[in-house]
């Protein structure tokens, strides 16, 4: 990170001075940016728990919190600029368990602090400290191409849930919903036409063979929004090759598709995911379809073949919704549900309630994929105040 | 969808264009209220004000438009700070910074109020030039507050119009709609939409602060206000492309 955050500090100086030159027309956007802007957001979220396999006890309840600061600073002129993105988390109870046994899964980094107040790992552990740099990136613009380096997001998902062809995307499951990491990368997009692109990305590792590389061609092609992509994934030592769209015939469709081609001569493996969107009145419902021919190595979160998603969405007001989950792994009688409530209490603040059950370990949510319980339940209630 | 709004002045000057003058065709009428609105490019900024129940959220935004058919904004405001909204023809696009997810608006949800507004993505799609869509009827001149206008009746003529019949109140001076009633084939009222206040922007009459009330939702209305309007800046198409929508 300290080499990206030098190439950040270099093209934003580089970018004051060629914003100098940058005239209202030939800014890309509609708007006049500000030259930085600072925004943030602070979530506070109590929960309970119970994780168990046979007969109730009390022993498997379980209730902790965690309350995270985040804070985004974006800056720039002309056509050079860098963000960095900074989050905070306090946690306590079973909150700051689950985030030690996210750390010590394959979903853990290296790079993300977590303090536990009582020793790492130690039973009993009631409070952590975890911090991380979500976003780190400096971002020069060439006449429409762009080149980005540093932490960044790199999103290709079109699903509402599975996204084979998201290649990049590394989920934090800490939360009531997953939300993206960074990926340390290196970035060029290249404009062909108002919308297509090529877009070419190398996220190199200590060691680059290890790295994952891909270049993407995406156009829309009458009413479709497409892509096709092939990449290298260094850390499995093979190929990949994939495809995807949205569309809408009434109702909105996604396909993805993506084929693991390993180097060893085996045979290769295809991920897939169907989906379609519909709504009705208040109500938006969605389903969606995902085969994981590559099993476990391929998807740790998702390890059955045959997995299925649904969710209603019903919006009796503006200010409220109200949303049911439902996954399954089909064969492996695996499946998570979880009900939300998200209300808008006021200007810049939601409280969401929720309310969730798993039988083994299909499905995002809080801890799901790193417990061991067959069946677990949690509820809790988040307040976030953006600023 | 439930998170922010935004779109350019065409969007919602599209919701709630048209006109009339004595002694003139609805066809006339209509013609020189799209002259009167008409500009090769518009940019300015904007704010909605969303009332539900007694309780109102703002949210702002920063809009260039070109025509009726391409229109880029970016919300300001701190909760969708960085939400961008991408038109091209019939096409919709979301950005969503935090994600840096770029979504395609599915037909099916064009009716959706968009960011929570009673202004949907489909009134913002709509093409001010009512004439491709619909046929046009006079009737008997009414006022509205204080101003004369002329009254101005839609009726669908294909199945693509966003509304089966709308009814238009045309300042008979200004040649800017101050009010109008949108409806369902059923002839059941779906939206009204009033201009609050006018703005001379060199020698045109703009409809800079405007109502839009959904009917389908209880004690609902959003109220749409731009400032600092710059008439036929110059744009390249870049500006509405997907380079920047998700730069």
């Amino acid at each position: 990170m300290k080499a990206f955050a030098i190439l950040l500090a270099a093209l934003v100086s580089a970018a004051a001075a060629s914003g100098q030159e940058t005239t209202a027309a030939a800014a890309p956007a509609g708007a006049e940016h500000a030259p930085w802007t600072l925004d943030g957001s602070l979530l506070v979220q109590p929960l309970a728990g119970y994780a168990g396999g046979g007969s109730w006890s009390t022993s498997n309840l379980s209730y902790g919190s965690a309350s995270t600061l985040g804070v985004t600073l974006r800056a720039g002129s002309g056509r050079a600029r860098a963000e960095a993105s900074v989050e905070g988390t306090v946690l306590t109870g079973s909150s700051a368990a689950t985030a030690s046994a996210v750390a010590a899964s394959p979903y853990g980094r290296a790079d993300e602090l977590l303090v536990p107040a009582t020793g790492a790992g130690s039973a009993g552990q009631d409070a952590a400290l975890a911090a991380r740099i979500r976003t780190l990136y400096a971002r020069l613009d060439l006449d429409g191409a762009s080149f980005t380096a540093g932490r960044q997001v790199v999103n290709y998902s079109r699903g509402s849930l599975w996204s084979p062809t998201d290649i990049f995307t590394e989920l934090d499951l800490a939360g009531i919903s997953p939300v993206r990491r960074g990926t340390d990368a290196l970035r060029l997009t290249v404009p062909l036409g108002v919308t297509a692109g090529l877009d070419a990305v190398a996220a190199p590792t200590l060691t680059p063979g290890d790295g994952r590389y891909s270049l993407r061609a995406n156009a829309l092609v009458g009413d479709v929004d497409a892509a096709v992509v092939a990449g290298r994934d260094g850390s499995l030592r093979g190929w990949l090759f994939g495809a995807d769209f949205k569309t809408d015939l009434e109702v909105g469709l996604t396909g993805e598709a993506i084929y693991d081609l390993p180097d060893s001569g085996v045979a290769g493996w295809v991920r897939a995911a169907a989906g379609v969107d519909w709504s009705t009145g208040d109500f938006v419902l969605a389903a969606e379809y995902y085969y994981n021919g590559g099993g476990a190595s391929a998807d740790l979160l998702f390890p059955g073949t045959h997995n299925l998603y649904g969710s209603v969405t019903w919006s009796p007001s503006e200010l409220l919704q109200l949303t049911l989950e439902v996954i399954a792994d089909v064969r492996g009688a695996a499946g998570t549900s979880t009900l939300t409530a998200r209300v808008s209490a006021a200007q810049n603040a939601d409280v969401t309630a929720f309310l969730q059950a798993g039988n083994g370990s299909a499905g995002y949510g809080i801890g799901y994929g790193v417990g061991s319980a067959s069946w677990t339940a949690q509820a809790g209630v988040g307040l976030e105040v953006k600023f | 969808m439930k998170t922010a709004v935004c779109v350019t002045a065409a969007f919602l000057l599209a919701a709630g264009a048209a006109a009339a003058s004595f002694g003139q065709t609805a066809e006339q009428i209509l013609a020189k209220v799209d002259a009167n609105e008409s500009y090769q490019s518009i940019r300015y900024s904007g704010r909605l004000e969303i009332t539900i129940g007694g309780e109102t959220r703002y949210k702002t935004m920063d809009a260039l438009a070109q025509g009726s058919t391409k229109a880029f904004a970016e919300f300001t405001n701190p909760e969708d700070r960085g939400t961008r909204y991408l038109k091209r023809d019939k096409n919709l696009w979301i950005y969503f910074p935090k994600e840096q997810d770029t979504v395609k608006i599915s037909g099916h949800l064009l009716k959706e109020g968009m960011m929570g507004s009673d202004v949907s993505y489909e009134d913002a799609l709509e093409s001010s030039d009512f004439t491709q869509k619909y046929s046009a009827d006079r009737k008997p001149d009414d006022t509205v507050g204080d101003r004369p206008c002329f009254v101005v009746e839609l009726t669908a003529k294909v199945p693509t119009a966003a509304y089966d019949r709308r009814v238009l109140w045309i300042d008979r001076e200004r040649f800017v709609t101050l009010k109008q009633e949108m409806y369902a084939k059923s002839g059941r009222l779906l939206k009204t939409s009033a201009t609050l206040e006018m703005q001379r922007v060199g020698e045109r009459w703009f409809p800079s602060r405007e109502e839009f009330v959904s009917k389908l939702r209880a004690d609902t209305k959003t109220v749409f206000s731009m400032t600092n309007v710059q008439l036929d800046v110059p744009v390249t198409d870049q500006q509405f492309s997907m380079a920047a929508l998700t730069k």
